[in-house]
């Protein structure tokens, strides 16, 4: 499987917990499937303090001391707007690599 | 896939993991371990999980990342990182003090180039012919950046022992561990000032009247001693000196130490705040003067004791680029020390407010 650098892991992480909540081993492997890259324990766990502290995901109870975690309200918000704003960036580089809109 | 099952990657990942600061361990310390054991049954490199596991401490470390929003909390790692804005400056404080007095300007010069003029009544004057001895730019630099790191050691000392007693009076509680706490700092600052006095009065001292002498067409001076003093007993009373100024930069340690395992009042936890932000400016500006000692001491190309002109030398000068480094990372270390000392002491004052 092909790792890519310099993805965003928050933004990785934001689009895991979208599907549904999830604890640090599921998410870890959402991640690999479906971006092929391979998030480590600190680098998780790094990302999911922060955006905790930012209030964008929320602990739920922990279940044999995996935590799950979910997306709040705010969390979902924030995944739409990088979202849309990747796609605006992604069509117009797209673009302007066919040679088509400026 | 290969399954290891040696132990020591496993210790080198519990080691990452109680790299973490307390309150970080508390909160995800579990989850990571269950997530840890996970991964490492299936295979993962355990020093690629440590590894992670390391700057992700440094982080959580640095930044404060993931601190529970709870007031107790934000004030421990205040002071936290107030010490760590401190110690790193009385460790490199006698570093400084090397740097500084070891730096000297040499000259063959003495007296200058010149001759004898007979004068009137028998008395002769001697007339110089050359100028003062001049300094390359290198050496401008390097004396300029001496004289830089003088008045920085003072203000820096300044700062360590007038307002780390703001601290250390607040910190005294019953026993006599405290009581030695709180005097230790002001009686060694005592004993060095009067050892140092001391020696200066028993040593040896010079004759009056220095005599020059001419040879080769310029005026060399000669320095006597006059009968009397006690060379052994001084020697030993400066040694002492300097020991009592290390005991005394040791017991600032021991404040700082306590400091971030004793609850402090708001106030003194500001001064601290305070005292963190005048040593990373102090910090900054010293590694910034090293910088210019070291870069002018590189620039002074020039053979030592000529008659023309003054060398800056030191007997530093070969290390004196990773000096330099060291002190900039130093000072780096106590900038954010001081900026994570002050966020934290502000947001504890709103959490205190918000949970009142």
């Amino acid at each position: 499987m092909r790792t890519r650098h310099g993805t965003d892991p928050t933004l990785l992480v934001l689009s895991s917990l979208a599907g549904g909540p999830k604890h640090g081993y599921a998410l870890t492997k959402d991640v690999e499937a479906f971006a092929g890259v391979t998030l480590g324990p600190g680098t998780l766990y790094g990302c999911l303090s922060r955006l905790e502290t930012r209030g964008l995901v929320e602990a739920l109870e922990a279940d044999d001391r995996r935590r799950p975690y979910r997306l709040t309200a705010a969390g979902t918000a924030e995944l739409r707007d990088r979202l849309h704003e990747a796609r605006t960036v992604a069509q117009v580089g797209l673009a302007r690599l066919s040679g088509g809109a400026p | 896939m290969s399954r290891r099952r040696d132990p020591a990657p496993s210790r080198l990942v519990a080691l990452a993991r109680a790299s973490y600061p307390s309150w970080w361990k508390a909160r995800y310390g579990d989850e990571v371990g269950v997530l840890c054991t996970d991964l490492l049954a299936e295979g993962r490199r355990p020093s690629r999980l440590a590894g992670g596991l390391f700057a992700g401490a440094l982080d959580a470390r640095l930044r404060g990342t993931g601190l529970p929003p709870v007031a107790s909390v934000h004030r421990g790692r205040a002071r936290a990182a107030l010490v760590a804005a401190t110690l790193p400056v009385l460790v490199t404080f006698p570093l400084v003090v090397w740097i500084a007095f070891s730096t000297d300007q040499r000259s063959a010069w003495t007296s200058g180039a010149g001759y004898w003029l007979p004068a009137a009544h028998g008395v002769r004057q001697f007339v110089r012919t050359g100028g003062p001895p001049s300094l390359s730019a290198g050496g401008y630099l390097a004396t300029y950046s001496q004289l830089a790191l003088m008045l920085l050691l003072m203000f820096t000392f300044l700062v360590l022992f007038a307002l780390w007693s703001e601290v250390r009076a607040r910190l005294v509680g019953g026993g006599l561990a405290w009581a030695a706490l709180w005097w230790a700092p002001v009686l060694f600052a005592a004993a060095a000032v009067v050892l140092s006095t001391t020696g200066n009065y028993v040593r040896p001292q010079l004759a009056a009247g220095r005599r020059g002498t001419l040879v080769d067409g310029r005026i060399v001076t000669v320095s006597t001693y006059a009968p009397g003093g006690h060379p052994l007993l001084a020697g030993a009373l400066g040694v002492g000196a300097w020991v009592a100024v290390a005991l005394l930069l040791a017991s600032t340690v021991a404040v700082a130490v306590a400091v971030a395992r004793r609850e402090l009042p708001p106030e003194t936890l500001q001064v601290g705040v305070g005292i963190g932000r005048l040593l990373s400016v102090a910090t900054a500006l010293t590694a910034l003067a090293v910088t210019g000692w070291a870069v002018g001491l590189a620039l002074e190309p020039r053979p030592d004791l000529h008659l023309s002109y003054s060398t800056v030398t030191s007997p530093l000068a070969p290390w004196s680029g990773v000096l330099a480094g060291v002190l900039l990372l130093v000072a780096a270390g106590t900038v954010t020390g001081a900026r994570q000392a002050r966020r934290c002491w502000r947001t504890a004052g709103w959490l205190a407010f918000a949970e009142r």
